[in-house]
């Protein structure tokens, strides 16, 4: 008898119970999150307009940082590739809509439809040509160091092309909203709706599609997906193709908020792994809570840390979340 | 005189009752073959008595001592040493130095290990291959290997996991007279195996397991006439 | 009683390659090295001894990261947190303590190696592995950096400037602007970490933890204890992190939070190793040799450059562009590396 197998007997039993428990931890995580917001407004001794503000501005981004995650837990979770190169990618997301932007006179967010196709395009590329095979061949470190050598690469051509001066594709949407006396811009609450989106549609792809079947198959189990006549390779080159093609919505909607610079992605692609490791691995729906958990505790926690102060927070709750639930706060996705 | 005892010795996965209640007396030169059919919990009764997997209850005593729950690595400093199944070589080192870093539990200079590791090699008949890369070695070859490595911790107990699958039947009888000449030299040793022949010319005593647990123990030649151990196992084998 | 002690074979007839001669070897080709290394600064130019400077100091990090990620085969991604440990301490404590640097260097090496191991210990516990290691790595050297941000005591986002002294002196590190000691010392220690490498990986110490690396279970059944074996490199690679940082201190007079733990050191620890060859001795050092003066080399390609490339000249970006082609295409095409790759050939 083999001991493995008897490992994976019980490793499938904890898991149902797992579920179970990943479900209270969840409602746990919200119970103290709520508490927390409350705490701030009653003891926190901060102006509560103050507050609403910073909540309100604490969702919307981590919609924006969700809608960098979910692509990035996908390939996390399907190829098991840490890829690097996703924040790289962002900014040559943004770069393309700000060309055609400005090539063009296209809007924004027309320009970031015609990005999304090409993007996709890339990202297959670039699994089939560069990735795929290490991925075959189980190496952990080979595809974390091409894309490591695809983030420079990129970041670098930038460089070259637009140069390193700041620039702006201007704005997209005028105007702003008011929600319980927190002012918020349409362009920060319609990338909000576009990750909700983009979470949505991801979900229903995995979920409801037969190829959503095959990448979770794959994901499970890349084996035994091959022998049931699943061709593995094409599913991890579409996979990365998905999450480029989500790299290239958030870039898009993100690019009226930020001052574009080749190495504006870096920070993002930091705090995504923080989001993805919070969410589990490959699990779309916990990258959207976990992204909107960093943004609160982001903006709220700048109430009170000046600086990159509050960061230390973020880093700390990683940490621990490595250390404690490797399999995130909301555990994988099956 | 005993060497080594286990007493109740059971181990869970979750519902599953991998081995129960096994309890066994091992005497000081004895070689005790362990048979039964996939699944009856060989490999997992010697990860519990090596220190792979703690048990879940009962107890495992080695020359009087409780070492149960002890670590894997403590239990080999203790004299109690396993092999795989499967092979695991490290693949970076050469035969020879594959050997010597089990030889470096006895010695610590480089080249008192590798002398010493090339002593065990010899007595294994892989002399010859042992400045060759791992990955140039045949099953054959690398079934010995795994046998050299447990040697050269000049084990007091050596528990042998299938050390003759995957071999073709030439390869078989000089790896049997390797096994018999330890035994001769004293060594004690407990092996699992498929090979029929192979168990019953080498062992004095014979174990059955059953899922989990111990069917019968006892002469060889008894035993395996035993009319439940016949259907137990030899069942088993015949629906396979 | 044991079997095998009994025939013990007679040493006189052990064939003479029983005793390894790889570590004289290496030991021969060090002093080679250092030899012919240190004659350098008798033919290069104030420009290309900072260079050469520079060369050894990611050289003698990436020689660290190699001991940990390449023999240890735990993956760092946040080497950065240890030379940053390294580069912080000698700062601190020279210029607020006016300690000597070499005490300083030590320090600072001491208080990484145990930093390391606690990391190192904490992710193993956790039974951290893989991404999920080198993550948790990356991780620390971010907090570290973020914290070193927020501290007053650590200068903050400004960091430390060391002050000049007036008069040259050895036990304070500081010499004439130009002087040969400022490209000796860091020879001097780069020639005794890989003296390090080179005795360690041929101890018995070292033999078990490449047998740890190549297979837990196997060499757990062989009585070595994994934890330990896995610790020790962790311990030793991030010693030799830090001694890099301390150098980058002294010699760039400055130090930084991102200079020191930015994620771009990570990468200057791992890109060598890579190019070079993971585990062996000489991959980080050779690695260096073709990364430190990249930068320089094309740059000086394009002050004249032919017809068809002159539209690459005065873009900023290019020496990375070309780096990061040759990190991809020797992952994918070497994998183990240009000394690994043709030692193998070699070796045939």
């Amino acid at each position: 008898m083999s001991r493995t197998e008897v490992v994976e007997q019980t490793a499938a039993e904890v898991d149902t119970s797992g579920e179970r428990r990943s479900r209270t931890v969840l409602i746990g995580v919200l119970a103290v999150g709520l508490l927390g917001l409350l705490a701030v407004y009653t003891v926190g001794d901060r102006d509560s307009g103050l507050v609403t503000q910073a909540i309100a501005t604490g969702v919307l981004l981590g919609g924006v940082y969700a809608l960098v995650s979910v692509g990035l837990t996908l390939i996390f979770g399907v190829l098991g590739i840490v890829n690097f190169a996703q924040g790289s990618m962002l900014a040559l997301a943004m770069y393309m809509v700000h060309s055609l932007v400005q090539g063009f006179g296209l809007p924004v967010y027309v320009a970031t439809v015609l990005a999304v196709p090409l993007m996709f395009a890339l990202g297959y590329l670039v699994q089939l040509s560069l990735l795929n095979k290490l991925t075959m061949s189980g190496s952990q470190e080979g595809p974390l160091l091409v894309t490591l050598g695809l983030s420079l690469f990129i970041v670098n051509v930038l460089l070259m092309v637009y140069s390193g001066r700041p620039q702006s594709v201007g704005s997209a949407v005028d105007g702003s909203l008011r929600v319980m006396g927190a002012l918020l811009s349409w362009e920060r609450v319609i990338a909000f709706l576009g990750a909700v989106a983009v979470t949505v549609a991801l979900t229903v792809i995995l979920r409801k599609t037969s190829f959503g079947l095959s990448i979770r198959a794959v994901a499970s189990n890349p084996s035994g997906a091959m022998l049931v006549g699943v061709n593995v390779g094409r599913v991890y080159a579409l996979t990365f193709a998905i999450g480029a093609a989500c790299v290239a919505v958030a870039g898009g909607l993100m690019a009226p908020l930020v001052s574009l610079t080749p190495s504006v992605g870096e920070e993002f692609t930091i705090l995504a792994f923080v989001i993805v490791v919070l969410g589990g691995l490959g699990n779309v729906l916990g990258a959207m809570i976990g992204g909107i958990l960093i943004g609160l505790v982001q903006t709220v926690g700048s109430l009170y840390l000046p600086g990159s102060g509050s960061l230390i927070a973020v880093f700390a709750v990683f940490v621990l979340t490595l250390f404690l639930r490797p399999q995130g706060i909301f555990g994988a996705a099956r | 005189m005993t060497l080594l005892q286990l007493e109740g010795l059971t181990r869970h996965f979750g519902g599953l009752k991998a081995v129960e209640d096994v309890s066994l007396e091992v005497g000081q030169g004895e070689f005790l073959g362990i048979i039964g059919p996939n699944g009856a919990g060989k490999t997992t009764l010697f990860s519990m008595v090596s220190g792979q997997l703690a048990p879940s209850s009962g107890r495992v005593v080695f020359d009087g001592q409780d070492i149960s729950g002890w670590p894997a690595d403590k239990v080999a400093h203790a004299g109690l040493v396993r092999t795989f199944q499967l092979m695991r070589p490290f693949g970076s080192m050469s035969v020879v130095d594959n050997v010597a870093v089990a030889s470096h539990s006895h010695h610590r200079s480089r080249t008192a290990a590798r002398r010493h590791a090339l002593g065990v090699l010899e007595q294994v008949h892989l002399a010859d291959d042992a400045q060759r890369d791992t990955s140039s070695l045949t099953t054959a070859g690398l079934k010995r290997l795994e046998l050299a490595r447990a040697l050269a911790m000049e084990p007091r107990v050596l528990l042998l996991d299938e050390v003759l699958a995957g071999l073709v039947p030439a390869e078989r009888e000089p790896m049997i007279e390797t096994l018999r000449a330890l035994h001769d030299d004293g060594l004690t040793i407990l092996y699992v195996e498929h090979i029929m022949a192979a168990i019953m010319a080498l062992s004095k005593r014979l174990l059955v397991m059953h899922e989990g647990r111990s069917l019968a123990l006892g002469d060889p030649q008894e035993i395996i006439h035993d009319p439940k151990v016949v259907e137990a196992y030899l069942g088993e084998e015949q629906k396979a | 009683m044991s079997v095998t002690t009994e025939e013990k074979p007679a040493s006189s007839g052990a064939p003479g390659w029983v005793r390894d001669r790889t570590a004289r070897r290496q030991f021969v080709a060090l002093a080679v090295f250092v030899v012919v290394v240190g004659l350098l600064p008798l033919g290069l130019t104030d420009r290309g001894e900072s260079i050469a400077v520079q060369t050894l100091i990611i050289a003698l990090l990436s020689v660290g990261w190699n001991l940990m990620s390449g023999y240890g085969g735990l993956f760092s991604f946040g080497h950065a947190a240890f030379f940053g440990i390294g580069a912080y301490t000698d700062a601190y404590l020279v210029v607020e303590h006016g300690i000597s640097p070499w005490i300083a260097m030590v320090v600072g090496a001491l208080l990484a190696a145990v930093a390391g191991t606690l990391i190192a210990y904490l992710c193993l516990r956790y039974r951290l592995a893989g991404a999920y290691f080198a993550l948790a790595t990356f991780a620390f050297a971010q907090l570290f950096l973020l914290v070193v941000e927020n501290v007053d005591a650590l200068g903050k986002t400004e960091g430390f400037n060391l002050p000049i002294l007036p008069d040259e002196s050895f036990w304070m590190m500081q010499f004439v602007s130009g002087s040969s000691m400022y490209f000796w010392i860091p020879l001097g220690l780069l020639a005794v970490a890989l003296a390090v490498v080179i005795g360690f990986t041929n101890s018995r110490a070292g033999q078990r933890v490449q047998a740890v690396r190549d297979d837990e279970t196997a060499a757990e059944s062989l009585g070595i204890s994994i934890m330990k074996y896995r610790l020790i490199p962790v311990a030793l690679s991030c010693f030799i992190a830090a001694v890099a940082g301390a150098y980058y201190t002294q010699y760039y007079f400055f130090v930084g939070p991102e200079q020191a733990f930015g994620a771009k050191v990570s990468v200057e620890a791992i890109v060598p190793a890579v190019i070079g060859g993971i585990g062996t001795v000489w991959g980080p050092v050779i690695g260096a040799l073709v990364v430190g003066p990249l930068a320089e080399l094309i740059a000086e390609l394009l002050r004249d450059p032919p017809q068809s490339l002159s539209f690459l000249q005065g873009l900023t970006g290019l020496d990375i562009v070309v780096y990061s082609v040759l990190l991809i295409a020797i992952v994918i095409l070497m994998p183990k590396g240009i000394y690994g790759t043709i030692r193998d050939r070699w070796k045939r």
